[in-house]
């Protein structure tokens, strides 16, 4: 069952379109992330899903749920703002509260989610007083704090140091048994790690949308890596790879050569006996489907 | 409901902890003392300036109570109406900018309740205090000059806190509109000096406009009659339900910077 199918959602300020026609589904308990380079459209995306912004054209329906949509959604913008003159307890609390809270459920939950992003010890200081890592937990906190099933983060690692990053990836790996988590990244590394799905968004285009696996089969071609010690003879057979039969295409000069196949056990077999029997002198031999970042900077340039 | 009771604390409580709650009760009160004191003191001033030419007489006429009372709320139509629109252009406008205000509508409030929220307060904020200040103004006169009459005080009065109510929606709609505080406080205070301007131009055919419940409440005073209103509050009602569908159009339809 899926917990939001959005419809040809388009967005357009004045002439341009920030985001156009894209479709998708998320199936519940899933995390998701949408990923794309700067001015992609995924904070346009993210906003009109959070209610923060009318689409132009398009639906956005939860299907199984009724009434205001925003109930159901927890939101976490790019730079968190709150009420400087708040303490951290007050923010959660009002968060709470305006999320339908209970007065006594709202400070159970408060207290309980200032533990877990660490803030207990900074609840009762003003929110100005606190660091930009402060912020984004308590943003954090504030954005679950009335359970939600859907959570909604705009680049919630993208600004914080190693240790804060660690700490928001191992936070969202608990949260995912109870919700569904939409991200967006720009940080491949961490999309791989945490998300179930991927949404590749260029130009205000979805470019590819599946999980990691299935992106990586459909983007098809497995490729090998083979650099050699630099000699005449390493030379010459690193130029005849690309007449090999199961050999689609070789890129790379000098004594480095990327392989595409869609063959890869018999090629990887091919070149490493051949490579033997004539002994040529490997320095580096990977093979394997791309990595995101490949897969990524392949989608957004074709 | 729920949402109008969280916001409408939280309005207060940031409304008592930038000190709001001081500064503008105290901006009134001082208008408030003063115009008594002036109209009391006047002559002796002019006096004591000196520079006048030996054996000028000056004559000025003992100052009517009702009259003292009515320069005070002119008073308050300038400087007052000023500190208003300068204590709350930001309630919309700068939640809008900082980003506060999706903070806010991101979760299920609507905007409604939202804005209501902010009018209650910032209303019974401004009431509060310029019920202060009158109360000083009526006390000095009492002690200084004579006894004002009670039923015209209050009757004018409340037509003056219309007149203040009115102003506040144009704020809150100003700040739907516009992102900058500036704009949200200077085309509200333009706007009612305007009213204010053409309506002591022309009192007898202007009089309908809202500005003309202020104008009636000065003059009621002066006059020591019954402030005639019905037309100016019929209008002022009218121009405050456009601004709050205005307002409520504004914080719909322009986007919200998260």
């Amino acid at each position: 069952m899926n917990l939001l199918e959005v419809n040809r959602l388009t967005r357009s300020f004045g002439s341009a379109n920030a985001v156009k026609d894209i479709s998708f589904e998320i199936g519940d308990r899933r995390v998701v992330a949408l990923l794309g380079p700067n001015g992609a459209g995924k904070t346009t995306t993210l906003s009109m899903l959070a209610g923060l912004l009318e689409p132009t054209s398009g639906d956005i329906v939860f299907p199984g749920l009724q009434g205001d949509r925003r109930r159901w959604i927890g939101f976490l913008p790019q730079i968190p703002v709150f009420f400087g003159w708040m303490t951290g307890r007050e923010t959660m609390v009002t968060a709470g509260r305006l999320c339908g809270l209970s007065a006594k459920e709202a400070e159970s939950r408060s207290a309980e989610l200032l533990e877990t992003v660490g803030l207990r010890d900074a609840a009762n200081r003003k929110v100005s007083g606190y660091s930009g890592g402060m912020k984004q937990r308590l943003g954090l906190a504030q954005a679950v704090v009335h359970r939600p099933k859907l959570l909604i983060l705009d680049e919630p690692v993208s600004a914080l140091d190693p240790v804060g990053r660690r700490d928001v990836l191992d936070m969202l790996r608990t949260w995912k048994k109870d919700m569904t988590i939409l991200l967006s990244t720009h940080i491949l590394h961490d999309a791989e790690e945490v998300c179930d799905d991927l949404i590749l968004l260029n130009q205000g285009r979805l470019v590819a949308q599946g999980t990691l696996e299935e992106l990586q089969r459909s983007s098809g071609t497995a490729s090998i890596l083979v650099k050699t010690a630099e000699s005449e003879k390493s030379g010459a057979w690193l130029q005849s790879l690309a007449a090999w039969p199961g050999v689609l295409k070789a890129e790379g000069g000098g004594y480095e050569r990327r392989l595409r196949t869609n063959k890869i056990e018999e090629v990887r077999e091919m070149l490493l006996r051949s490579a033997a029997e004539q002994r040529i002198p490997i320095v580096q031999f990977e093979a394997g489907f791309p990595t995101l970042e490949q897969w990524f900077l392949e989608a957004v340039r074709s | 409901m729920n949402a109008f009771v969280v916001l409408w604390k939280k309005e207060w409580t940031e409304a008592a902890r930038t000190s709001k709650l001081i500064w503008l009760p105290a901006v009134f009160v001082l208008l408030g003392i003063t115009q008594p004191l002036l109209a009391k003191f006047m002559p002796d001033i002019l006096k004591s300036a000196g520079n006048l030419p030996a054996g000028t007489v000056i004559e000025i006429p003992p100052a009517q109570p009702g009259e003292v009372l009515g320069q005070t709320l002119s008073q308050f139509g300038s400087l007052g109406v000023l500190a208003i629109c300068l204590a709350f252009m930001g309630m919309l406008s700068g939640e809008r900018r900082s980003g506060t205000a999706a903070w806010i509508l991101v979760k299920p409030v609507s905007s409604i309740a939202y804005m209501a929220a902010k009018w209650a307060v910032s209303t019974m904020v401004t009431l509060g205090s310029f019920a202060l200040g009158y109360a000083a103004a009526w006390y000095e006169t009492a002690v200084l000059i004579g006894v004002p009459d009670t039923g015209h005080a209050l009757a004018a009065g409340s037509a003056y806190a219309g007149w203040l109510a009115l102003i506040l929606i144009a704020v809150l709609a100003a700040g739907a509109w516009f992102n900058a505080p500036a704009a949200a406080a200077f085309i509200p205070f333009g706007a009612a000096t305007l009213l204010q301007l053409a309506g002591s131009f022309l009192p007898e055919r202007l009089s309908a406009l809202p500005s003309g419940l202020a104008a009636e409440a000065v003059s009621s005073l002066q006059s020591q009659q019954w402030p005639a209103v019905s037309a100016a509050a019929l209008t002022a009602i009218i121009a405050g339900g456009c601004l709050i569908a205005l307002a409520a159009w504004g914080v719909r339809s322009r986007p919200l910077r998260a």
